[in-house]
């Protein structure tokens, strides 16, 4: 059974060259009598900081961020500059680092911050995005391939760290907006004119388009519902999995969710979607059709579900996301999209796209 | 009316192309009536596809590149040198050609045209086609280079190819040369364009479509499968062409083809 808000964390290393030390930020090792606040008010100066540091290290706490055990080795993200003198990450190192090591006085002004092209690019995403992101794919997914390939040649000396945290609705709000991540991928475009998507777009910036598809709705094959038509989907169940951008229901003037049309249930994954959808709880699960073509395969539904391709909610593009208050958001998405025109025209892009696509219609 | 000018050659390497165009066609000229830059809106299937794309949701401007050289469409589309190729003749993939990488590789967009394949047999021949068998042993006629671009494909699902020899010129015309020399048995083209060879030819006397079609062939709009917006792209044109159809438009430009086709055989 998958829980909802289950945070899975990899850290994804590009290789043993990319992860580089920090001047800010590390490991640091759980000592009797910590708590998480306790550790966040010694060394971000702020004890509410504690989420910050549960969030980073769900994998290894859990759920309960008061079951912390002594020796756990917790990593610490750089957030305005703190923690200083950390070991860092991966480090090979006996030494406990001891929390007076870090006193409340410790000086922590502006002439030890380091530039900031040395601070690795802090980039998430997460599972269940088949077959754009997913760590269980090759190389993480096509467009983690994409987004890794793409920043190389963007970044030029600038390091990247990929998390992957399953918890999607917390990239946008707070990784994103508290300056804990810098990018998120992969998120579909509103139509930033339309009242469907204008509050996401005053709130993020996104990338050039890395894919482009159908947002569908599949339905039960037995219970073809027509579905097309204000009147049809008029106190209809639809399913989206939990933290996924909702605004397709209301774009091109339909309103559903706005109006109360329909109701709009949210399970915590694709496949608890299609679950819902089997056992007659809901009328449709809307996904992109690549993604719930892959869970219906997966899932063994094929001759069960049917998406409506016909009658697609939208023409959906994918991009990577950074908050629009984050300082370098602009240079962070120039960077970015230079990247991608880079590894458009030396091939890379296509080769990516081949290889995951191939083996995506090869299973369908 | 002579069907291939040097015109229409030099046409063939022409590349219309608008600086703005998002989405690149490619397609082949000398395909009268379907495609050719001597044709009205430059072909039947050249003017489908492009009102198709216009009448599309989210509709974008788009190029079409003329490549005379038809057999290497498959590979500027898989190579994503254009974005979308026509017109195909799709192999069966439902049925028998599943495995064949032009149903593995290549998305088929509906049907655009659907053309009926004739066989056009010598006026003084006893050609008997009342059933696939009775073609055992006869040697048939199929021109490369129109419309099919892998002369090994997808004739094998209606030709029962074991029994039956295939010849495959470049052009239709060679297809009846061949047939009045006695060295083929029949020409399989689709009616369009067989019937326009009889009276372009001067062979209204003596050759002769059997009323009995050996297939019927749909022709289509192709994109690669691994193209980073290929069902999206797809998916406009489908809807596009449908609503061409729904509004009539499709048939209009359909019947104002088909009158050009029989004005210009009298002509």
């Amino acid at each position: 059974m998958v829980r909802l808000f289950f945070y899975i964390l990899v850290l994804c290393g590009f290789g043993p060259g990319n992860v580089m030390a920090q001047a800010c930020g590390g490991d640091y090792e759980v000592a009797r009598g910590d708590s998480l606040s306790l550790i966040a008010n010694r060394l971000y100066k702020d004890a509410g900081k504690w989420t910050a540091i549960h969030t980073v290290n769900r994998s290894v706490i859990g759920e309960d961020p008061d079951k912390i055990l002594v020796g756990t080795r917790l990593e610490l993200a750089c957030i305005n500059g703190l923690p200083k003198g950390m070991s860092p990450r991966g480090a090979v190192s006996g030494e406990r680092l001891k929390l007076d090591s870090v006193s409340p006085g410790t000086n922590v002004s502006e002439p030890s911050v380091p530039p900031v092209r040395s601070t690795p690019l802090r980039v998430v995403t997460g599972d269940d995005q088949a077959p754009f992101s997913d760590h269980r794919l090759p190389q993480g997914g096509m467009l983690a391939e994409v987004m890794d390939q793409a920043l190389q040649r963007g970044l030029k000396s600038r390091t990247v760290k990929t998390f992957r945290i399953n918890d999607w609705a917390s990239h946008l709000e707070p990784l994103l907006t508290g300056d804990l991540m810098d990018v998120s991928y992969p998120w579909p475009k509103p139509d930033c004119d339309d009242l469907s998507g204008a509050p996401i777009c005053q709130a993020y910036a996104f990338s050039d388009p890395m894919f482009e598809m159908l947002m569908v709705m599949f339905v039960d094959a037995d219970k073809p519902v027509p579905l097309a038509n204000t009147e049809d989907i008029h106190g209809k169940k639809l399913c989206r999995p939990a933290g996924r951008m909702v605004f397709m229901l209301d774009a091109e003037g339909r309103g559903w969710l706005r109006n109360g049309l329909i109701e709009l249930v949210r399970a915590p994954t694709v496949a608890g979607c299609f679950d819902l959808l089997v056992r007659g709880d809901v009328d449709a699960v809307v996904v992109n059709e690549f993604t719930g073509r892959n869970a219906v395969a997966t899932l063994g539904l094929t001759d069960r579900v049917t998406p409506l391709r016909n009658t697609p909610l939208g023409i959906v593009t994918l991009h990577a996301v950074v908050s629009k208050q984050h300082p370098q958001s602009q240079k962070i998405l120039a960077a970015l999209n230079d990247g991608l025109r880079k590894l458009k025209r030396d091939g890379g892009f296509q080769d990516i796209l081949d290889r995951h696509l191939s083996a995506v219609w090869a299973g369908l | 009316m002579r069907l291939r000018p040097v015109s229409c050659i030099l046409a063939a390497t022409m590349v219309a192309f608008s600086a703005q165009a998002d989405i690149s066609l490619l397609t082949g000229p000398d395909n009268a009536p379907f495609t050719a830059a001597t044709w009205p809106e430059q072909g039947i299937f050249t003017e489908l596809v492009a009102a198709a794309l216009a009448a599309s949701p989210a509709p974008e401007p788009h190029s079409i590149t003329w490549q005379d050289n038809w057999s290497s469409q498959p590979d500027l589309i898989k190579s994503k040198a254009y974005d979308m190729a026509f017109p195909w003749g799709q192999p069966g993939c439902e049925v028998t050609a599943a495995d064949d990488v032009r149903c593995t590789d290549f998305h088929y967009s509906e049907p655009v045209i659907d053309v009926v394949i004739l066989l056009f047999v010598r006026a003084d021949d006893e050609f008997e086609f009342d059933q696939n068998a009775d073609l055992a042993g006869r040697t048939l006629c199929r021109p490369s280079g129109l419309l099919t671009h892998d002369p090994n494909g997808f004739e094998a699902q209606w030709l029962p190819n074991d029994t039956v020899k295939l010849r495959q010129p470049q052009t239709l015309g060679a297809c009846f040369d061949l047939l009045m020399a006695g060295r083929v048995d029949a020409v399989a083209v689709n009616e369009f364009q067989g019937v326009q060879h009889m009276f372009a030819a001067g062979l209204t006397e003596k050759v002769v479509p059997l009323t009995r079609p050996l297939a019927t062939q749909s022709l289509h709009v192709v994109i690669s499968k691994t193209h980073w917006r290929g069902t999206a792209l797809m998916y406009r044109f489908n809807a596009g062409l449908a609503k061409l159809k729904q509004t009539g438009a499709y048939a209009e430009i359909l019947s104002r083809h088909i009158a050009i086709y029989w004005e210009r055989l009298k002509g």
